[in-house]
């Protein structure tokens, strides 16, 4: 028997906020503009676009995610040997899902987003301005520091422009300072994980931090936080449980169905890395020159398939993660067609073996349909951990 | 009349091979051996005298040898995906014990990986330095979205330089001799100038050289700029040329229709493509690859030149409303009668944005553009009984077009009896 953690009125306006953001982004979106009649909404290509800047502007940052939409139109811009979401979210562009947005931000993190960048720049700008924080793919160098930091002014002055609006210093110290509070609840809902398995499996917390990138802060954060403050530590839930750590890559997340089957194979998810672009990351300096702080935490983040450090790799937060979770094993989410995890995958399974730590290796799209081999596969798993 | 062989490809291989034996005696002697991609600055490596290789040049040879599809089993059998570019997988594969038609290439010291042709690259590279425990340098060029490369992306791509600057100095024991840095840079200004020219001779029509003798001419652009070699090879290649197009000497035969290629070739099947084109009279005459080594480079400023020039030459680091534009102007120069994108899966910085290519060109240049799903070194992605399909149906659309009507080639009339 697991035990509820919070009172039910917490955790169930929390996700039923989430819910509703995530199924009915167009609908929330529109409601907030009838809130907020002045106010701009951006776009972005998921993840790790300083949406600071886009709360500097006054506007609501939303993520775009694609989803499970039947790709045809795509096809006449989008090969399909790239993955499922630059697919489903051109898709969606061409229905004229977000017309309601006034700029699309993109970041480069792989080269296929790059392109993709480009092809809506050269398809959409008509309907919203489309231009990329072109982040640096280093994140060992001093100089990184220095070009993010112009990249960030940048980027920061055209979509100002765009928007009729200015950034000052005040207003980008605001913004830092409401996105800092936003990743330190996000962050202490994934360090409570294990308390939260009891009450939240891996499909709905990912919802609660995908939710995250869709409202704006100042309405999810006080639900977020009254959700915190009510849970309280019940070392039972996990008990019962196969403790492990999955790891995968923040821009595509496998489909609410695929993540509840984590739940029904009986593992709880002590600890990831698929989660991190929504969450992870340090927070921004404030009192200094806003953009190189900005530039500064973002080259501090944690490792990612799609960047380069020389020095700190991907495989040690994994093992870090499995160590403070006292986990059993591993399991690798790839996206099909993304060419930096498959990449990585190679290495990281290497790393396991190394050490002994079983693991599994599912691949996924957005297809919502499909999900009973990846069961079998995870209760085969699970009989091998227990 | 039969074609000549072109006589500066006796100089190109009698280079290349004098590079690549350099290469194995630098290694057998103790000295540094670095590998790079083929979009770095070597310039720096070659005045620091550090022997520089080039994996992705290896593996295009191991793709024109027809070992891509053994290479990348191996390479899959390792644990690397089917989903990642087939020039690691053939590199992969080497590593692996398969068959190199060089017996693979000495290990590095430390690996070069700069970043505008892909970001795939760096991926490689880290698997390099885990695989021979040797230095990686990683000289990111941000992608170009606008179509115009930004101040600071400049300053942060000679900032790095920079660094890569220390680490050689670091490597080698030797302080960085900018003299002699200044003497490759006139070298390689040299062998770019000569590199440009020749291929604008080869713009003339009808054509003085195919496009498979300029690819086999291009070994000591790719790999040995910034090299008395080098230039020696272009200026001899810029002479025969230039006596070719005086004498209206005509490299393909029957140009009833001139094509532009997009993307990297098919490795494996240049000459069959090529002869498979000519039964129709049809001839490659030119292709974006051979555009990516055309670069000023500026020996006066030499860091802030090759920031830009390396940055923005290749089209895989330019938005694709630039690549669009640039294609445009090939077409018009080469007077094509069309363009053929190579829709290659193994390459997707330089695949994405096709379909919006193929619509571009086809409004603004009015000719027909055909695109042939494949990839460059892995044959068995390619299906040939589709490409041929592809090919014919292609040539009645040029036909119509330039035409205005179809033609019975020898070839169907035979088929037919
Ligand atoms: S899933 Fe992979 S390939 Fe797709 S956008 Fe993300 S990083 Fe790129
Ligand atoms: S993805 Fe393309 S540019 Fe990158 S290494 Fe492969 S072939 Fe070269």
């Amino acid at each position: 028997m697991i035990a509820t953690a919070t009172t039910p009125d917490a955790r169930t306006a929390l996700l039923d906020a989430c819910a509703r953001a995530l199924d009915h982004p167009g609908a929330c979106l529109r409601e907030w503009k009838q809130r907020h009649p002045a106010a701009h909404v951006v776009g972005y290509f998921p993840t790790y676009v300083p949406t600071e800047l886009i709360y500097a502007c006054g506007a609501l940052p939303t993520g775009l995610w694609g989803g499970s939409i039947a790709v045809s139109r795509a096809n006449a811009y989008i090969q399909q040997f790239t993955c499922s979401i630059v697919r489903s979210t051109t898709e969606y562009a061409l229905h004229g899902a977000f017309d309601q947005l006034d700029a699309v931000l993109f970041p480069p993190i792989c080269d296929s987003a790059k392109l993709v960048a480009s092809i809506w720049a050269l398809n959409f700008s008509e309907r919203f301005m489309v231009d990329m924080v072109t982040l640096p793919e280093r994140l060992d160098s001093d100089a990184s520091v220095a070009y993010l930091a112009a990249e960030l002014r940048r980027v920061g002055a055209t979509l100002a422009q765009k928007l009729g609006v200015t950034i000052d210093d005040g207003a980008l110290a605001c913004a830092i300072d409401r996105c800092n509070r936003l990743r330190a609840s996000q962050q202490a809902f994934c360090s409570r994980r294990a308390t939260l398995e009891a009450t939240m499996p891996l499909a709905h917390a990912a919802a609660v931090l995908k939710a995250g990138t869709l409202m704006h802060a100042d309405d999810y954060l006080p639900l977020l936080d009254a959700f915190l403050a009510e849970l309280t530590s019940d070392a039972r839930s996990r008990r019962s449980k196969i403790p492990v750590v999955v790891s995968g890559l923040a821009c595509q997340l496998p489909h609410p169905d695929f993540l509840a089957l984590f739940d029904e194979a009986g593992f709880a998810v002590v600890g990831d890395d698929l989660l991190l672009g929504m969450c992870g990351g340090v927070a921004v300096a404030t009192g200094g020159d806003p953009y190189l702080a900005l530039a500064r935490a973002f080259t501090q983040g944690p490792p990612l398939a799609t960047r380069h450090h020389d020095t700190i790799h991907r495989h040690e937060f994994i093992l870090d993660q499995w160590q403070r979770g006292a986990a059993r094993g591993v399991v690798f989410l790839v996206p099909k067609f993304c060419e930096p995890e498959w990449f990585d995958l190679r290495y990281l399974k290497a790393e396991m073996e190394k050490r002994g730590i079983p693991n599994l290796v599912l691949d996924f799209d957005e297809d919502p349909t499909g999900f009973g081999p990846v069961l079998t596969r995870l209760e085969a798993f699970a009989e091998i951990l227990m | 009349m039969s074609p000549k062989k072109l006589e500066t490809t006796t100089l190109t291989q009698k280079v290349m091979r004098d590079y690549y034996a350099g290469c194995r005696e630098a290694k057998a002697q103790g000295r540094k051996v670095a590998w790079s991609t083929v979009i770095m600055p070597t310039e720096i490596l070659v005045a620091a005298d550090v022997e520089v290789l080039f994996p992705e040049n290896h593996s295009a040879t191991c793709g024109t040898k027809g070992l891509g599809p053994a290479l990348s089993e191996l390479a899959e059998a390792a644990g690397l995906s089917q989903e990642t570019c087939s020039y690691v997988r053939c590199d992969l594969g080497v590593r692996m014990g398969g068959h190199s038609p060089w017996g693979g290439l000495p290990a590095p010291d430390i690996v070069f990986c700069a970043t505008a042709s892909c970001s795939t690259v760096t991926k490689w590279f880290e698997d390099l330095t885990r695989h021979f425990g040797c230095e990686l340098a990683v000289v990111d060029m941000p992608y170009n979205f606008s179509g115009s490369i930004t101040p600071h992306s400049i300053d942060y791509i000679v900032a790095q330089f920079e660094e890569s600057i220390r680490r050689i100095e670091r490597i080698t024991g030797r302080p960085f001799d900018r003299d002699r840095f200044t003497e490759v840079m006139k070298l390689s200004r040299e062998a770019h100038e000569y590199w440009r020219k020749c291929l604008e001779l080869g713009a003339t029509k009808p054509s003085p050289i195919t496009t498979t003798d300029i690819l086999v001419n291009m070994g000591p652009i790719v790999c040995l700029r910034g090299t008395q070699a080098a230039v020696d090879v272009y200026r001899s290649l810029y002479a025969e040329l230039s006596e070719r197009v005086a004498s209206g000497y005509v490299a393909a035969g029957e140009e009833r229709f001139r094509l532009f290629w997009d993307n990297i070739p098919f490795w494996f099947a240049l000459g069959s493509l090529s002869r498979r084109l000519g039964e129709h009279g049809a001839a490659i005459v030119g292709a974006t690859y051979l555009y990516h080594w055309v670069r000023e480079v500026d020996p006066a400023d030499p860091l802030r030149s090759m920031a830009r020039e390396y940055s923005t030459a290749v089209t895989m680091n330019q938005s694709v409303a630039h690549k669009i534009d640039k294609l445009c102007g090939l077409i018009s120069l080469y007077q094509a009668d069309g363009l053929v994108i190579h829709s290659n899966r193994s390459c997707k910085p330089d695949a994405l944005g096709a379909l919006d290519l193929q619509r571009a060109v086809e409004r603004r240049c009015g000719v027909p553009v055909l695109i042939l799903e494949g990839d460059h070194t892995d044959s068995r992605a390619v299906s040939d009984a589709a490409v041929q399909t592809r090919i014919e149906a292609y040539i009645e659309a040029l036909e119509q077009k330039k035409y205005g009507h179809l033609r019975v080639t020898t070839h169907e009339i035979h088929a037919s009896r």
